[in-house]
């Protein structure tokens, strides 16, 4: 008798790539100076960018405001955040019009059908908000500015939304009969089964995820996961796969 | 039932290697050793092993694995030779 057993993988309910909202301005700071943006090659005035846009610091995730319209290009721009050295020289950043700065827009979803507020949504840079609105099938209201279409380094126009309570996106994964599983890269790990393909060629997935914060995060979690189902009774069919706080799978290809 | 072996790989942790199944394990005198399953597939161990001495421990350690109760599901083997690398075909 063979025993079957799965894993249960959270997997996102929604995933694409948003059109909008468009960053006003981006670029990355050039130095240091409480209470300003200091980036000497940005056009901040030609940009359009005025007092209450949104400023966000992609590398930090901090976010503030435009606290004065610029007048001229080349100044230090003027944020509301008092905060020392809220940018750090290196920091990429994006300012964008306050009324979009919270949008996630993308003309290919069907938001009212696949979303409910209070769903988390992660960006390809790997920073997390939830819906607080769902506005109408291609675009939703978050409750941080995450997504934008520039910069495209790094990534914050690909989206993946999870619904945590009740994960529609729960995905049963088949850990019976696996040859073994071997750790790729820190975002994805690709398990191997003995069995092979209608075709004679070797089954194999990919397990994409947030990248590790300790190294071999996930490959351990997921080694540990699957000996610990085959540790129970032969009723434990399927077994939720539990992540730590912070982590995601985005994809299984 | 499944069993693994747990084995040490430069660079990426344990990697689990699946104990059913296999029909044969080989190499030659030195080099790589190969566990191949009765579907085809292959997982080969990259290791400069000696007088058959990895080959050896790891038939050893299959069969100790598969004679254990069904919750000891993976074995933890300290490799004679290291293993640089595994891969599947």
């Amino acid at each position: 008798m063979v025993m079957e057993k799965f894993l249960i993988f959270p997997l996102p309910v929604v995933t694409g790539v948003a059109s909008a909202p468009t960053a006003l301005s981006d670029g990355t700071a050039s130095g240091t100076a409480t209470g300003f943006l200091v980036d000497t090659t940005a056009t901040f005035a030609a940009d359009g960018v005025v007092a209450g846009d949104v400023v966000v610091n992609i590398t930090s995730g901090g976010v503030t405001t435009v606290l004065t319209t610029p007048t001229v290009d080349g100044d230090n721009l003027a944020i509301a955040s008092a905060v020392v050295d809220f940018f750090e020289t290196g920091d990429a950043y994006r300012i964008m019009v306050a009324a979009d700065a919270n949008k996630l827009t993308d003309g290919t979803a069907s938001f009212t059908s696949d979303v409910s507020p209070g769903d988390v949504v992660l960006n390809g840079n790997e920073q997390e908000a939830t819906v607080v609105t769902v506005d109408s099938d291609t675009q939703l209201t978050l409750s941080a500015p995450i997504i934008s279409t520039a910069p495209t380094v790094p990534d914050a126009d690909s989206y993946y939304i999870y619904r945590d309570s009740n994960n529609d996106g729960d995905r049963l994964f088949n850990i019976s009969g696996i040859a073994t599983v071997a750790y790729a890269a820190s975002t994805y790990c690709t398990v191997s089964y003995i069995d092979r393909n209608g075709d004679g060629d070797l089954n194999d997935l990919a397990i994409y995820h947030t990248a590790d914060s300790s190294s071999l995060q996930f490959h351990n979690i997921l080694n540990s996961a699957i000996v610990n189902a085959y540790e129970r009774q032969w009723k434990d069919v399927s077994i939720p796969l539990v992540l730590p706080q912070g982590m995601r799978i985005t994809a299984i290809v | 039932m499944e069993k693994y072996l747990s084995i040490p790989v430069t660079n990426a942790g344990n990697q689990l290697i699946s104990c059913n199944g296999v029909i044969s394990v080989t190499s030659l005198a030195t080099g790589n050793v190969t566990l191949t399953y009765k579907s085809g597939t292959a997982i080969v161990l990259a290791t400069t092993q000696v007088a058959y001495s990895l080959r050896s421990q790891i038939q050893n350690e299959i069969s100790l694995a598969l004679a254990t109760g069904w919750t000891n599901v993976s074995r933890v083997v300290s490799v004679v030779n290291a293993v640089t690398n595994v891969t599947i075909s």
